[in-house]
């Protein structure tokens, strides 16, 4: 995208008030939506968005700028205007901009361009179809589409130059049911590093029809009771708890600032000795996944809790200096308006032992929340909250009532020793994540697991 | 390449392709971000970007393309995406730019006062962090301690004829930090924007964060049940940010909202009125157009708890059958976007609301309301934090909380509204009102 002898002379200038470390990350992004509805197209967007962030170390402190002007004299403003913000003695910096050899995983095998936007709103319009065939309650069924090819290069002062092209897809199928004044939604999507294979090998009609029953089912569920009970959390996006309760209080930028619940507990118990989770990066196709971070750091699997003891955290290089860890490929942002930081990439509880059939059965009271809305969690207290999209009552360890407006609040840390059960059934499920790097893809997941006595909100 | 420069052939280009309608957006925008950690300025940000929206109508349809690299190579690529996404789309209803003469509003922004360009703010910051660490031992983190200022100007020119500009510069400063007792961590936050004297001393902002995270502290538990509730004017403010989309055309069309067979009905408890203000002096959202270049009017939405309109963009309104109210959003977007969106103040004080309300719930921050909230249903369930209000008067802080409901009934059962309206930065507004009860659950 730009030329090794510009960069390296941006760099130089960027280093020429005494920076330390500098590094320049150039993002180009294509984006292509689509949102059928009502049986038309009802839009088609497309965006290319281009720009480069110049970054400055100062021991732990650091400037950053960005701009998407991006011919090579207002490059080199720009790293003027980034070195006028470090005041330090000129370091003797001398380094050669080298390829960082990456094994280029997720290539995707039908290109974007290999069918006509037509086209795929057009198998869009069918899949929706299939929803609104499903049931005669179901008065709405919207699509969405989207691609994106985010190529990247990040070359710094130690030597990197890291190219990489990554390229992605997301569907998403909403339901809407109506009965009288009652109206209902239920959402589902998939995602990944593909191509137009995305929709490949898949059954879209079983798809559709789910997301159709589920919208119908929820007309009829009952309000949620409130207070504390065990809650039943359902495989695949109900990791979500995981990600919010603890995930992001291992990444190293609440950490190194002792903003999180987490920080100085390496090799101590923070969850129940059932709980073994990742953080990984490489996962064929996974919609999380990269194969060099936004700092020019190959990606890893990084072992997060073994049998609830505190492994390790996700560490950028700027963090990583603040507690004296290396990083360990973790460092993402949105696109070039962001300073990259330490961030999930796809983030699961392992495997345990229990079938979800006897995690049910061994509930006397509580709920089984199937699928999990999304939630948030704030790091220095480690207070989460979600929501449910998809819950049931269960009594005397059988599943009954269908209820609706759950939200499950509490501790990250208090749920994390509270786990008490985990299912076999581990999967993945899509997200986008956001924080004060922006928003990236991001893969939640887990087996079926059973938390003791979380309170639970609800209507009733 | 310089952006006017480009704008021109982009739009002779359009012209000699002989597109007939079409319309370019496009905006400038420098900020510079400062972040203060231990002592040390941490952070320091620059930003100068631009940003071009090209929208082409081809029938009834406008396609665009978005595009920041304004190289004139990418000209041909813009104009192919554009009219290729327009030509893609077969909505039933017609879209339009925007092309009469109009007079446009003159109006005046949020805009930091005299005196802030002299201000030494990498110095502000450092003290503010200071002040705050001084005032308590209890004082555990100062986790953020920021100042943000900006540019921007943003132009619509379109081949009807319209040629509209828009600028204007902001600043806003916010410390975010935590405070530790018996294992017990709270946080709190606060903010200035420079508007007035006040907010040029840190040594008042830092002492008003603590105050308000210390209050948090030795939480209590309540039983689950229903509470009557008072909501704190700026919590009320960002719960109005989270649904105010229910007042949208778009919104109605995509059944997302419940309030399409509404209008001239009672929707909300008999104090309620509830404004769209795109005029309104010193606004965050003050503009003198929309997104479609439409001139601002002032919209009151619910007068009485009466629903007057809702709002629409050019679209929507023609479709509907009404004017437009002048709050469509150009580009690629073409939604609905709203301006300084409040609830207008009562005529009780603050104190007056909690002693009427005797004993409830004072909720002040709302957590997770980016998935708690079905928008077909209207139902809600929200992470909460708040206290407990007895004998009329707030009482001690609770554990966290789940707050529950509907937000259709809860605009019936606003029962008391203060007179003490405050802004958030997204431009909504609200005074502390106090609501029938709702279900409350507490850890």
């Amino acid at each position: 995208m730009l030329d090794k002898n510009l960069v390296a002379e941006i760099l130089n200038e960027a280093l020429s008030s005494g920076g330390d470390y500098a590094e320049i990350f150039v993002g180009n992004t294509l984006v292509n939506g689509l949102y059928t509805s009502e049986r038309k197209i009802k839009s088609s967007n497309s965006s290319l968005s281009y720009g480069a962030g110049i970054r400055i170390f100062d021991g732990v402190n650091f400037v950053y700028a960005y701009t998407n002007l991006m011919d090579r004299e207002n490059l080199l403003k720009t790293a003027q205007i980034a070195a006028k913000g470090i005041k330090s003695n000129k370091k003797d910096i001398s380094f050669d901009l080298r390829d960082l050899e990456l094994e280029r995983k997720h290539q995707i095998q039908k290109p974007f361009k290999s069918k006509s936007k037509k086209d795929k709103a057009d198998l869009m319009l069918k899949i929706s179809e299939y929803a609104l065939n499903a049931s005669p309650l179901v008065c709405k069924a919207d699509a969405n589409y989207s691609e994106i090819t985010r190529q990247t290069l990040l070359a710094n002062s130690l030597g990197v130059w890291a190219e990489d092209t990554i390229s992605r897809s997301r569907f998403f199928l909403t339901a809407i049911a109506q009965k009288d004044n009652v109206i209902e939604k239920a959402i589902d999507n998939f995602g990944g590093l593909y191509g137009l294979e995305l929709f490949d090998n898949r059954n879209l009609q079983e798809f559709a029809e789910n997301v159709s029953a589920d919208s119908v089912s929820q007309l009829s569920a009952e309000l949620c009771p409130s207070g504390k009970m065990d809650v039943v959390i359902g495989n695949g996006f109900g990791g979500v708890i995981f990600h919010e309760a603890c995930g992001h209080g291992l990444e190293a930028e609440g950490v190194a600032k002792d903003a999180s619940v987490f920080a100085g507990k390496l090799g101590q118990q923070v969850a129940s000795p059932l709980v073994t989770a990742y953080d990984d990066a490489t996962i064929d196709h996974a919609w999380g996944s990269i194969n060099v971070d936004d700092e020019g750091i190959k990606t890893q699997r990084k072992l997060l809790i073994e049998n609830g003891i505190l492994k390790n955290y996700m560490v950028d290089r700027l963090n990583g200096r603040r507690m004296g860890m290396e990083p360990n490929g973790c460092s993402r942002r949105q696109n070039y308006t962001f300073a990259p930081t330490s961030r999930m990439s796809n983030t699961f509880i392992a495997n345990g032992k229990s079938t979800p059939d006897e995690i049910i059965a061994n509930t006397e009271n509580g709920i089984y929340a199937v699928k999990m809305g999304g939630g948030s969690v704030k790091m220095s207290t480690g207070e989460f909250n979600f929501s449910v999209d998809r819950a049931y009552l269960i009594e005397n360890g059988k599943i009954t009532k269908q209820i609706k407006g759950a939200k499950l609040i509490g501790s990250g840390a208090e749920v994390l020793q509270n786990i008490d059960m985990v299912g076999n059934n581990m999967s993945l499920g899509c997200g986008m994540c956001g924080s004060i790097s922006g928003k990236i893809p991001t893969t939640v997941g887990q087996p079926t697991i059973r938390v003791k006595n979380i309170t639970v909100g609800g209507q009733k | 390449m310089q952006a006017q420069e480009f704008i021109e052939k982009l739009y002779q280009a359009s012209q000699a392709q002989g597109i007939n309608q079409f319309q370019i957006d496009y905006s400038q925008s420098e900020n510079l971000s400062l972040k203060v950690m231990d002592g040390k300025i941490e952070k320091r940000s620059f930003k100068n970007t631009q940003h071009l929206s090209f929208s082409v109508k081809e029938g009834q349809n406008i396609g665009s393309f978005d595009c920041g690299e304004l190289e004139e190579k990418n000209i041909p690529l813009i104009i192919k995406e554009a009219k290729e996404n327009a030509l893609l789309m077969n909505n039933e209803e017609e879209n339009f730019f925007f092309g009469e003469k109009r007079e446009y509003p003159v109006v005046k922004r949020n805009t930091p006062i005299k005196g802030y360009e002299t201000l030494d703010k990498e110095q502000f910051l450092l003290n503010l962090e200071k002040e705050a660490y001084a005032q308590d031992k209890r004082v555990k983190k100062v986790i953020s301690c920021y100042l943000n200022e900006g540019t921007y100007q943003n132009t619509i020119r379109n081949s009807l004829g319209l040629n509209v500009s828009e600028g204007g510069n902001w600043a806003f400063a916010g410390i975010y930090l935590s405070v530790e007792e018996n294992g017990i961590i709270k946080t709190a936050s606060e903010y200035v924007k420079f508007d007035k004297k006040e907010d040029f001393k840190p040594e008042l902002m830092a002492p008003k964060a603590v105050e308000k995270a210390l209050k948090k502290l030795n939480p209590i538990s309540i039983p689950s049940g229903k509470y009557k509730i008072v909501f704190e004017n700026e919590c009320f403010a960002e719960f109005l940010n989270v649904m105010k989309n229910l007042f949208s055309a778009t919104a109605v069309e995509e059944k997302h909202s419940k309030l399409g067979d509404k209008l001239k009905q009672k929707v909300a408890a008999d104090s309620v009125t509830l404004v769209d203000n795109p005029l309104l002096e010193n606004g965050y959202d003050t503009r003198a157009f929309d997104g479609e270049g439409y001139p601002s009017q002032i919209n009151v939405i619910i007068q009485n708890g009466m629903l007057q309109t809702l709002l629409h963009n050019l679209r929507t309104a023609h479709k509907f059958g009404v004017t437009p109210t002048g709050n469509g959003v150009g580009g690629g977007s073409r939604g609905v976007s709203y301006s300084n969106f409040y609830l207008e103040n009562g005529n009780l004080s603050k104190d007056e609301v909690l002693q009427q309300t005797k004993d409830g719930v004072y909720i002040t921050d709302l957590t997770g309301t980016h998935a708690g909230y079905s928008t077909v249903s209207g139902d809600f369930s929200f992470g909460a934090e708040g206290f407990l209000v007895k004998n009329g008067k707030i009482d001690k802080s609770l554990n966290q909380l789940t707050v529950s409901g509907n937000v259709y009934q809860l605009w019936q059962d606003i029962e008391l509204i203060g007179d003490d309206i405050k802004f958030t930065p997204d431009g909504c507004g609200s005074p502390t009102i106090a609501v029938k009860p709702m279900q409350i659950s507490c850890n």
